[in-house]
């Protein structure tokens, strides 16, 4: 019998990180899992929507083209560390942007996290200062460096180990506790200034 | 029982500290991933479609160099193949090896050529070297 769909066959494969429980993903739902925490990192780290959008479509482009063979359980880590290279590619580009034209003033910072919180519905005040409060921690979020953000993004909202955060950041894992510790410090000092909250 | 120490204590403040922070900032992400604009979500899912194309296109021109690959693997090829080479290796050797020697005319051939021709040639040379004899003697 002739295998007549055979890609649909060789994109199937289990994502898990080792258990046979988990059932096997496509790379299309684990593009559609993933995207909006990419473009979030992609986001905050250019400040500009489509900027991120092209990090994104960047880094989706290589992993399915480049790596979709790969065992499910990698693409994560890979992703990531595909959007990371674009990034600091970006940045790259930026700089030496800058140096060229330096006279032009091209600073075109047209995304905030902030903007995604609806606070003009009529919420009750509690949700409207929880609101206030997410809105805040974002920002103190932006005022990061580039490497404690990312760092912070991929340790703690995407819940990658310190091991395969090293790996995407291309940097060792003391470096990446390091980031991670001060990242932390600075967002506590920055809330408790801005709440006189004590955590 | 051993009070636990200045130490393990500040240890264990900070860790808490550390968690609700995370925690805090994790709410604050996911609450603004979940509440991205309308245009901001329609860009991104033509950015995913955009990418899942190049997989699909990706995967087809794999399936064709996969099928390919598979006849040039059948055994009724790969031992065909090299005969069906070999044949024509020999053939074309043939021919050109025939076509290296160009055959004779017919008119050249002796056993065409008639008794008398041989004879009216000899007489030929012989006249053109009497000739020769006496306008060398002339001079």
């Amino acid at each position: 019998m002739l295998n007549t769909e055979p890609a649909l066959i060789t994109e199937q494969h289990e994502y898990s990180s080792g258990e046979n429980l988990s059932p096997p993903l496509t790379m299309a739902a684990f593009l559609a899992d993933i995207e909006k925490k990419a473009y979030h990192m992609a986001a905050f780290a250019t400040g500009s929507h489509a900027d991120a959008l092209d990090l994104l479509q960047d880094s989706m482009i290589k992993l399915v083209t480049k790596y979709q063979e790969k065992p499910a359980n990698e693409w994560k880590p890979l992703f990531y560390k595909i959007l990371q290279n674009r990034i600091r590619d970006w940045h790259r580009h930026q700089k030496v942007k800058n140096v060229l034209f330096f006279w032009k003033n091209d600073d075109k910072e047209d995304w905030l996290p902030t903007q995604e919180i609806d606070l003009q519905t009529d919420t009750p005040e509690k949700n409207m200062t929880k609101a206030q409060q997410q809105q805040a921690a974002l920002g103190h979020l932006k005022q990061l460096s580039g490497k404690q953000q990312q760092c912070f993004l991929l340790r703690s909202w995407e819940g990658l180990s310190v091991a395969e955060t090293a790996d995407v950041m291309g940097c060792s894992q003391g470096s990446v506790k390091t980031h991670y510790f001060r990242a932390v410090t600075k967002l506590r000092t920055m809330m408790e200034d801005d709440h006189e909250t004590t955590f | 029982m051993k009070p636990p120490s200045n130490e393990s204590i500040t240890l264990k403040m900070a860790e808490s500290e550390q968690k609700k922070v995370e925690s805090s900032l994790n709410e604050a992400l996911d609450h603004s991933a979940e509440k991205l604009s309308a245009s901001a979500l329609s860009d991104i899912t033509q950015v995913r479609m955009q990418a899942l194309k190049c997989l699909n296109e990706n995967n087809s021109k794999k399936s064709y160099i996969d099928t390919v690959k598979n006849w040039l693997t059948m055994p009724s090829i790969t031992m065909g193949l090299p005969a069906a080479l070999a044949v024509i290796i020999a053939i074309s050797v043939k021919y050109t090896a025939l076509e290296s020697i160009p055959e004779l005319p017919l008119a050249m051939m002796i056993t065409e050529v008639p008794n008398e021709d041989f004879a009216m040639l000899e007489d030929l040379e012989f006249v053109v070297w009497l000739a020769e004899n006496e306008q060398s003697a002339l001079l």
